[in-house]
C-alpha cells in the first residue's frame, strides 16, 4: 500500500496549488483574481473525484474486485451527479 | 461581512469540522446567515469550506493510516445516490420542517456519544506497525493509537448503509454536507472507531461537496473572491483539525464530537 504515500504526496500538491490560487483569488483585484478563484474551486471539485478514481485503478492492481467495482459504481454515481448538476 | 470575520469563520468551523468529521458547513452556514449573507450565497460558501477542509486533512490522515477508504467508498454510493434523490425532490419538504428533523437528529447523536464511556477497540499486543491499514476485500483494519495498534471492523453494514441513505437523503434536501450524522452512523451503529470515523467521513463529504458545488457553480451563486477567501481560511482550518485529531485521544475527540453535535442541534432548532 506505499500507493497511499503516493496519493498523500499528490494531495500535499493539490493543498499547496489550492492555497495559492486561493490567496490569488482573494486578493489579485481583476480578471486574473477571478480565473484564480474559479480555479482554485475546479482543483476542489477534481482532487476527491481523483482520490476516488486513484483507488479504484490501485485495488484493481491488487485484485480487490469487489471494491474496484464499488469503486467504479461511485465513479458512475458522481458522473451522474454530475450531468443532473449540469444540465 | 468583512472578509476578516470571513476568513476567520471559515478557519474555525473548518477546524472543527474536520476534528470531528462533520465538515464545516453545517456550523459555517448559519453563522454566515446570522452575519447577513444571503442563505442562497451562502450554502456554497458552506461546501467550499467543506471541499477545502477534506483536501487539507487528507495528506494527514492517509499518513497516520486512519482512514478506510473501502468503508467511506461503500458507504459514499448510498449517500451520493440518496442525495442526488434529495435534490431532485427539495422543493416537497419545508426548510422548517428539515431543519427542526435535523436538529433533533444532531442532538440525539450528541447524547448518544457522551454517554458512552471507554474504547469499543482495545490495541492488540500482537499487532505490529506492519499491521496498520485497510484489510484487502473487507470493512476491516488497524489504526495507530499512542504507542499501539488497535484493530477494527465495520458491523451491521446494512443498518450503516440505510443510515447513510438518510443522511445523503439530507445532505440532498439541505444543501448540508451531512457530516453530522455520517460520523454518528458510522462509529455508534458500525462500531467503528471515532477516530478512523472522523477520517474517513471527512474523506467522503469532500466528495459529497464536490457534486453539490458543481450545481451551485451552475447556478451562478459562487462567488469567486468569497470562495477563494473561505477556501483558503478552510485549508489552514483542515490542516489543523487533522492535526489535533492526530494528537487527541479518542474518548476527546467523542466529546468534541458530542458537543459540536449539541451546538449543530441547537443551532438548527433555534434556525427552525
Amino acid at each position: 500500500m506505499n500507493d497511499l504515500r503516493v496519493l498523500a504526496s499528490i494531495l500535499r500538491v493539490g493543498v499547496v496549488v489550492s492555497f495559492a490560487l486561493a490567496l490569488a483569488g482573494a486578493f489579485v483585484p481583476g480578471q486574473v483574481g477571478t480565473a484564480s478563484a474559479v480555479a482554485c474551486i475546479a482543483v476542489l471539485v477534481a482532487a476527491p473525484v481523483l482520490r476516488v478514481g486513484w483507488l479504484t485503478v490501485d485495488w484493481i492492481r491488487d485484485g480487490d474486485r469487489r471494491f474496484a467495482l464499488l469503486g467504479s459504481a461511485l465513479l458512475l454515481v458522481l458522473a451522474s451527479g454530475a450531468v443532473v448538476a449540469l444540465r | 461581512m468583512n472578509p476578516v470575520e470571513l476568513a476567520f469563520a471559515a478557519l474555525v468551523t473548518a477546524t472543527l469540522g474536520s476534528l470531528g468529521g462533520l465538515g464545516g458547513a453545517v456550523l459555517l452556514v448559519p453563522v454566515l446567515v446570522i452575519a447577513g449573507v444571503e442563505p442562497r450565497l451562502a450554502a456554497p460558501l458552506g461546501l467550499i469550506s467543506v471541499a477545502a477542509g477534506s483536501l487539507a486533512a487528507a495528506p494527514r490522515q492517509l499518513t497516520d493510516r486512519v482512514v478506510n477508504h473501502r468503508i467511506g467508498v461503500s458507504l459514499e454510493i448510498a449517500a451520493s445516490a440518496a442525495a442526488l434523490v434529495g435534490a431532485i425532490v427539495s422543493g416537497v419538504v419545508s426548510e422548517r420542517l428539515l431543519s427542526i428533523v435535523l436538529g433533533v437528529v444532531a442532538l440525539a447523536a450528541a447524547v448518544v456519544g457522551a454517554r458512552r464511556k471507554g474504547m469499543r477497540n482495545k490495541p492488540d499486543p500482537a499487532l505490529t506497525a506492519a499491521d496498520l491499514g485497510e484489510r484487502s476485500g473487507t470493512l476491516a483494519g488497524v489504526y495507530p493509537l499512542d504507542d499501539g495498534f488497535v484493530p477494527y471492523q465495520a458491523k451491521r453494514v446494512p443498518l450503516g448503509l440505510l443510515g447513510m441513505g438518510a443522511a445523503g437523503l439530507i445532505a440532498g434536501l439541505s444543501g448540508v454536507s451531512g457530516g453530522f450524522i455520517k460520523t454518528p452512523v458510522t462509529t455508534e451503529v458500525m462500531h467503528v472507531p471515532v477516530k478512523v470515523a472522523a477520517a474517513t467521513t471527512t474523506f467522503t463529504v469532500g466528495i459529497t461537496s464536490a457534486v453539490a458545488l458543481l450545481v451551485f457553480a451552475s447556478q451562478g451563486r459562487v462567488v469567486p473572491s468569497d470562495a477563494a477567501l473561505v477556501a483558503g481560511a478552510s485549508l489552514v482550518g483542515g490542516v489543523i483539525g487533522a492535526r489535533l485529531q492526530s494528537v487527541l485521544s479518542p474518548p476527546v475527540v467523542r466529546l468534541a464530537l458530542a458537543g459540536l453535535l449539541a451546538v449543530v442541534g441547537v443551532v438548527l432548532l433555534v434556525r427552525a
